[in-house]
């Protein structure tokens, strides 16, 4: 397998799984990978790119590990990605009153910190900043926020700390507020309505999860759902409770569906 | 709007509808013969040690023709679908089904007429269909992805199903007694491993493994703790082993001990279900639950009948009480319940198209022969252990024949299901062929794009 910067680490893991060996050489997060959950939710999102810039290592080095048999290519072709920029508003964020938030004890418990970020997030005033301790630059949840009007900067304190600072743009859309999710399933609502996320659960909890937002009283009659694979089983549930359903265009390996209350 | 998602391919979980209905209506039709069987056999019944014989002829149409055929169509249908991956090839299925039907009309007819070529035949073909079986979920229990805490139960059934029948095999040929030393093991020692293997290895460790996907599926909850379940499995394990090495060693003890851990593993999986009933978000459970909790209570009645048989305190039908309890009681009231759901459930599935309305499962559903059964088959139960536990021939007659009719009460509802269900394909297909007026279906099998495009995420 031809692999590059923007192959997904776990597409490069599986075509090679002693990859996984190589790259804990380079740095000591990727000992994540050896876990199947890690494996399946976050390095099935994450481009070899992304990973090489939450991780501090240099993209070449991180190809240089993936095609172990052609490393000066490698080095040839791609270039690091750039260090990150550090944003004007950086330097009046210390005046900002901010709250910390430490998520490494939670990634650490193999627990996802998505809905506690999203919940932290949400409740900032437009004047105040947050601050991220995580053990690495975490791309996707920042990218996340950006499409919800947060601007961030990361910078990195130690091979597995990173601090990241956060504060509403200056011209955020309204922030959408988090739905708390007793099924370990984030939900949140965007201008087309409530999202819920289930690929990190295992069967049975994808489809509780859902039921469980369907029976409830926030979905204002459409759910978005975040789903790894179809959810056979569901189907007749969701008819019995007078749902349809419709499967629309998602990212990569996702299957996502749109169900509307009849 | 309706299903956009085609679920009869359903990216090849869904086997062609023939396959699962194929399998469960054979067992349908053999579980109103297993009773028939027990009427016919009463009076040879409560005394009953083991041997080929009528009796046997009756426990092999219970165990084959209803237990095994509908733990093939539950392994070959369900768990392709609750793993996320692909069903075995519908020519593994096809085959496992014809052998395990030749196999099985030729050992209960062997058995019944003391036929000894009919019998080895028939245990051959049966072996031959279990091997494809086992072949076929090999890929299915490979591990590492879905069901962590399931797959092991089903790798455990698969290995107890493949040494049952290797030891249904070595009962079959005396070669293979004059190959065993002297004081070995006797043809009764192999055919009472044989039992614990099939019964509690195959059926039980599938039966516990499976219940963790379709209770969950039918009440809405989540299994409490993946703990429990290895905690489960590792008492269930154990137990088999002592209980099939201690008839093949001889030693009481070994098999007091696998009765006791096996104990420990029912009552784990019972806390277990328990618990998960307990937080469910279905308020209202549906009928079935009323016979797969007389299961759970009554998972422990032959365990304990075992330990009493090894100490000696139990009187001389209690080898019989101890089948009756583990096959009819447990297996058989487990399978029964889950079925009632499970059929409606599957074929709403497979009357899902694109654009359409699949059949809602309530509505394919029949009660009053479910009804019927279910009140039959507890008073049937009842009945007939005590007509054995007292050695009344009459008594276990009767049991029988009120097992019968809630046998053929739920073949009533089977054939409903069936019915309903190429009812609404057959509307579904000329409401599709008419121009539709009102309401269309938008996304017609096809992946769209979410509107509206202000909100649409990058």
């Amino acid at each position: 397998m031809d692999v590059t910067a923007d192959t997904r680490v776990a597409d490069a893991v599986a075509a090679d799984p002693d990859l996984i060996a190589r790259l804990i050489a380079l740095s000591p997060l990727f000992a994540r990978l050896n876990d199947p959950e890690a494996l399946r939710t976050l390095a099935s999102q994450v481009t070899l790119r992304e990973a090489a810039s939450m991780a501090g290592v240099p993209l070449s080095d991180l190809l240089t590990a993936a095609n172990a048999q052609s490393p000066a290519a490698c080095q040839a072709a791609y270039r690091d990605a750039p260090d990150e920029e550090r944003p004007n508003w950086m330097t009046a964020f210390a005046a900002r009153p901010s709250r910390t938030l430490d998520v490494r004890p939670l990634i650490r418990d193999g627990r996802e910190p998505f809905t506690t970020l999203m919940t932290a997030a949400t409740a900032m005033a437009d004047d105040e900043g947050l601050v991220v301790e995580a053990p690495f630059n975490p791309l996707p949840l920042r990218g996340m926020l950006g499409r919800k009007g947060f601007s961030s900067y990361a910078e990195r304190l130690a091979p597995d700390h990173w601090r990241v600072y956060c504060i509403r743009g200056a011209a955020a859309p309204p922030v959408p507020s988090p739905i708390r999710s007793d099924f370990g399933a984030p939900i949140w609502r965007e201008d087309d309505g409530v999202h819920i996320d289930v690929r990190a659960l295992e069967a049975p909890a994808p489809m509780v999860a859902i039921l469980a937002l369907a029976d409830g009283p926030d979905h204002g009659g459409r759910i978005t759902v975040h789903h790894r694979r179809d959810p056979l089983y569901l189907y007749p549930e969701l008819a019995e409770r007078g749902w349809s359903w419709q499967r629309v265009d998602g990212e990569p390996r996702e299957f996502r569906l749109v169900l509307l209350k009849d | 709007m309706f299903g956009g998602v085609d679920l009869s391919g359903a990216g090849q979980r869904l086997l062609p509808e023939h396959i699962p209905l194929r399998f469960f209506g054979s067992a349908v039709v053999f579980h109103i013969l297993a009773w028939l069987a027990l009427l016919v056999v009463a009076p040879e019944v409560p005394g009953y040690v083991g041997g080929p014989g009528p009796v046997l002829a009756a426990v092999h149409t219970l165990t084959l023709g209803v237990l095994l055929m509908t733990a093939f169509s539950a392994s070959f249908q369900m768990l392709p679908v609750a793993l996320g991956c692909d069903a075995p090839p519908a020519l593994a299925c096809n085959a496992a089904y014809w052998l395990l039907l030749a196999g099985a009309a030729m050992l209960i007819g062997g058995f019944a007429l003391y036929d000894t070529l009919l019998i080895r035949i028939g245990a051959a073909t049966a072996a031959l269909a279990v091997a494809v079986h086992v072949g076929a979920m090999m890929r299915l229990v490979r591990g590492g992805g879905e069901l962590r805490a399931v797959v092991p139960y089903v790798r455990v059934a698969l290995a107890a199903m493949a040494a049952a029948a290797a030891l249904a095999l070595a009962l079959q040929f005396e070669q293979v007694s004059e190959l065993l030393p002297p004081g070995g093991p006797t043809h009764g020692d192999i055919a009472a491993a044989h039992m614990i293997l099939a019964a509690y290895g195959f059926m039980g460790m599938l039966a516990l493994g499976l219940s963790q996907v379709v209770v969950p599926l039918f009440a809405v909850a989540l299994v409490p703790y993946e703990r429990w379940a290895v905690l489960s499995l590792r008492l269930g394990s154990a137990a088999l082993v002592l209980g099939a090495s201690g008839c093949l060693l001889a030693s009481d003890l070994m098999i007091a001990a696998g009765a006791v851990f096996g104990l420990g593993a029912a009552g784990v999986h019972v806390r277990m279900m328990t618990d998960l009933l307990a937080k469910r978000l279905r308020k209202r459970l549906s009928p079935e639950f009323v016979l797969i909790r007389a299961s759970w209570l009554i998972m422990p009645v032959p365990l304990a009948i075992g330990v009493g048989l090894v100490a000696g305190v139990l009187p001389d039908t209690a080898p019989a009480l101890f089948g009756f309890a583990l096959l009819y009681g447990w297996l058989l009231t487990l399978l029964v319940g889950v079925l009632q759901r499970i059929m409606p459930l599957l074929a709403s599935m497979h009357t899902g198209r694109p654009g359409r309305a699949p059949a809602v499962p309530t509505r394919l559903t029949a009660e009053k022969p479910l009804l019927v059964h279910r009140w039959c088959h507890l008073a049937a139960l009842a009945i007939v252990f005590v007509g054995i536990g007292i050695d009344q021939a009459p008594l276990v007659r009767v049991g029988a024949g009120v097992g019968a009719i809630g046998a053929i009460a739920f073949a009533v509802f089977v054939v409903i299901v069936f019915r309903r269900m190429k009812a609404h394909m057959q509307d579904a297909a000329e409401a599709s062929a008419t121009p539709k007026q009102g309401k269309a279906s938008a996304g017609q099998g096809k992946t769209m794009t979410a509107a509206p495009p202000a909100a649409r995420r990058e």
